[in-house]
């Protein structure tokens, strides 16, 4: 348990140790590489410790004192937390890190992730020219993170926080040279910029009211009323607006599915599974601070509420396969943020750390679909993230289609994956405190879930091999393929035989057998580039995480197996068995989302199209997002920017013409006028030395 | 022994022939020679100040040796300086010496 700290300082090392060393090297590619997994391996090792520490801890407290009081005090560990990390005036910082069930957990998720994610991206980055600074940069995150979850003092969590954001700006820029990526990082830091300013507020107001950024004292000084309850309420919202920003809530949503602009495996590692869960981590973190307001966690459970199926109902009608497991992600956090709103602490966390096994998963393996893909497409302007441009991969990518599967089923829902337990113990949670409105939300959210991530795996791995038909239709023309016009036929060489669906609308994943001649007739010859299945480096990584992703959440067995409930809790462990009812309404809805998605986009029996065109208004609404980013992008030109020209005008006509300018011109005018003075007479600079001296002599004497 | 006024009213004198002397006088040489008159009266009353008033201590005579010392090295460098300006200017009259203003 001591040696926690060894596990951020591994990775900080092997950070400095790749941009001062190994970059100097010839060999600087694999060096970097070599020592970043060394790096977090060593970490995870590290996590193995604390974990069999803190495992002996309870299983020795609870022999002793019975399980009930085994976790209270004797699982929380503080280190460094007397030593003082530098002063100001009367006030000692100190950098205490917390050992609890909670860190310990994180401890695990973060260093397992990241290592088998930098091992797939081994294969995923391999030829990038770059290739030794994004493993330098993937270390500094790993170090930042892992700061993060150990932090105990909210001044340290405070610099990790910004240092994880910093490497998500890095990463998401990675490939800056085209400028949608540089905007996408741009607009990510700013973004969670926004949320991090009221962070920053609210811990600044906790510190003048206790003095202390130390975590334990805050929650102290709560509990025992030190700290005026509107304070608390203020902070709680302030500080939440941290997690907002770093975990996509609705508002500040927008850069999150813009942040899929970096590479695959940092998508998996930071936008899904790690950084972005801080949020989550922050609200579970400082839960005695919002549970001390009721005020602050319905603001809580409300934004999660929004975020949740707002998300959801976005992902439904993305083209993108990063974007739709982006929204996913977005809607998954607001689901564990709704949870912890209401009071469902355990349930929350329980989401937090199934999730992010099932989602870096999804990832890697969209990751591993767009890295088959980029030869295929390659040429023809179309994008490889594009599902509607993939199709029947099942047998082509045997590995990576059965790894998306099990993912997407764990985050469907479905017993008995992970998903399952955590999905089931947020809605049991909500019905228990009595929380209807995200109790519906949360079985509506299920069902969008299910459908948009078995319409991915519909479109992306079954029915027509539709990239093959790439070649034929022009870039930018939207997608194939509905049926040939009659005037097209005759059509003069060259021109476009088939029909294109305006972009954003949606296909089934088989085409009209009536099309199919047109389409073979286009498909250009001697493109002969297929997807095939990714090298062992990045297969290993999907099989390895695919079970902890359908098996994590066998921890949290309600009434039959729940350590996890036992020793992540906030107040008393209250002992729940499994509703049958709950657990089936969610097992329905999902299966219900599959089958709807199953008869629109494998057997043809609806066409997404027509619907589509039935409700054209709410499909381009979706489609858009909801039109955020148009009215950001308004209120940014309208109102930001005009408030910025007042304030230039205003800097440049008083602060610099009236303030600056007048004084400057007053004294060099005076100098104009008193220059003569100056006569260059040595006697008479003298004379009047001497007569000042005298002057002076008699005011001193006259007036004592 | 003589009254501590006595040596006062003489260091007076001397400082305001001195301080005469640096007003009244165009020649950059007697200038110098004024600003010494003036400093030895200082030095004068610090020697008589440190025999009336602290007997035991000699800070008073060490003081007046350093004003000694850097008298001389004041008068070295003026000199010095002078030597130059008359070198390029063929006067030393301070009157001719008004190049620096404005």
């Amino acid at each position: 348990m001591e040696y926690a700290w060894l596990a951020p300082v591994l990775c900080a090392g092997a950070f400095f140790f790749n941009v001062i060393i190994s970059r100097q090297t010839p060999w600087k590619h694999r060096l970097s590489a070599l020592v970043s997994i060394a790096a977090i391996l060593g970490a995870f090792g590290v996590f193995l410790v604390v974990f069999s520490d803190a495992l002996a801890n309870l299983l020795g407290t609870a022999a002793a004192h019975g399980a009930a009081a085994a976790v209270d005090d004797r699982s929380r560990h503080l280190l460094f937390d007397d030593e003082p990390w530098f002063q100001v005036g009367r006030y000692a910082f100190q950098a205490t890190l917390v050992v609890d069930w909670l860190s310990v957990m994180m401890l695990g998720v973060v260093s397992f992730l990241s290592a088998l994610i930098q091992v797939y991206s081994i294969g995923y980055m391999r030829g990038d020219n770059r290739f030794w600074w994004f493993f330098s940069v993937m270390s500094l995150f790993s170090a930042a993170m892992l700061g993060l979850v150990l932090a105990g003092n909210f001044l340290l969590l405070y610099v990790f926080w910004e240092l994880v954001g910093l490497c998500s700006f890095l990463l998401i820029g990675f490939w800056y040279q085209e400028r949608d990526n540089a905007e996408a990082a741009k607009k990510a830091f700013v973004t969670t910029r926004i949320g991090d300013v009221g962070l920053f507020i609210g811990l600044a107001l906790l510190f003048l009211q206790t003095g202390t950024f130390q975590m334990n004292e805050i929650f102290d000084a709560i509990a025992a009323g030190r700290i005026e309850p509107w304070v608390v309420t203020t902070a709680g919202i302030l500080v939440f607006l941290g997690a907002v920003g770093k975990s996509g809530q609705f508002p500040l949503h927008v850069w999150l599915p813009d942040a899929m602009a970096g590479p695959t495996p940092v998508s998996a590692l930071i936008h899904s599974a790690t950084m972005v869960a801080a949020g989550v981590y922050l609200v579970g973190r400082a839960f005695p601070l919002f549970a001390a307001s009721d005020v602050a966690m319905g603001f809580i459970a409300t934004i999660g509420t929004i975020t949740a199926i707002f998300a959801a109902t976005i992902a439904l009608t993305q083209r993108d396969i990063k974007k739709i497991l982006a929204y996913s992600t977005i809607s998954q956090l607001g689901y564990m943020i709704m949870a912890l709103g209401v009071g469902a602490y355990t349930a929350g966390l329980f989401h937090m750390f199934t999730h992010a096994f099932f989602k870096a998963l999804l990832f890697l393996c969209a990751g591993s679909v767009i890295h088959s893909m980029e030869p295929v497409l390659h040429g023809t302007g179309k994008s490889p993230n594009d599902v509607f441009w993939m199709g029947g991969l099942r047998r082509r990518m045997p590995v990576t289609f059965w790894t998306f599967v099990i993912a997407s089923v764990s985050l469907a829902g479905i017993f008995p994956l992970s998903g399952f337990w955590s999905k089931d113990a947020i809605l049991a949670g909500a019905l228990a405190e009595g929380a209807w409105v995200p109790f519906i939300v949360g079985v509506v959210t299920a069902f969008l879930t299910a459908f948009y991530m078995f319409r991915a795996i519909y479109l992306t791995f079954f029915g027509e091999e539709r990239w093959r038909f790439a070649a034929a239709v022009p870039p930018h023309a939207g997608l194939l393929v509905v049926a040939p016009t009659a005037a097209s036929v005759p059509a003069a060489a060259g021109a476009m035989d088939v029909q294109t669906r305006r972009p954003g609308e949606d296909v089934p994943a088989h085409l009209e057998p009536e099309v199919r001649p047109a389409l073979e007739e286009h498909a250009v010859p001697g493109h002969h580039a297929e997807p095939h299945e990714s090298p062992w480096v990045m297969a290993l990584p999907l099989v390895i995480i695919a079970i902890p992703a359908a098996i994590a959440g066998w921890i949290g067995i309600p009434g039959l197996f729940d350590p996890f409930a036992e020793a992540i809790r906030f107040g008393p462990a209250h002992e729940e068995a499994l509703s049958p009812v709950v657990a089936s309404v969610s097992v329905l809805v999902a299966l219900a989302g599959i089958g709807l998605a199953t008869v629109m986009y494998w057997r043809p029996i609806i066409r997404p199209d027509a619907i589509a065109d039935s409700v054209p208004g709410a499909y381009r609404t979706l489609y858009n997002k909801y039109y955020f980013d148009e009215a950001y992008q308004w209120l940014i030109n309208r109102v930001v920017l005009a408030l910025a020209a007042l304030a230039a005008t205003i800097d440049r006509k008083v602060i610099n013409n009236g303030i600056v300018d007048t004084p400057a011109g007053l004294t060099g005018a005076a100098g104009e006028r008193l220059r003569y003075l100056e006569t260059g007479r040595v006697y008479q600079y003298a004379f009047a030395f001497i007569v000042g001296i005298v002057l002076i002599g008699l005011i001193i004497v006259l007036f004592p | 022994m003589v009254p501590l006024e006595h040596v006062l009213v003489f260091s007076a004198i001397l400082f305001s022939i001195g301080l005469y002397g640096v007003m009244a006088r165009r020649s950059a040489v007697l200038i110098l020679i004024a600003i010494e008159l003036m400093l030895n009266a200082v030095a004068v009353n610090l020697v008589a100040f440190a025999a009336y008033v602290d007997p035991q201590q000699f800070s008073g005579m060490v003081f007046a040796v350093f004003v000694i010392t850097i008298a001389a090295a004041e008068l070295g460098l003026g000199l010095a300086i002078v030597l130059r300006v008359y070198r390029m200017r063929t006067s030393v009259n301070v009157d001719d010496l008004d190049m620096m203003r404005w």
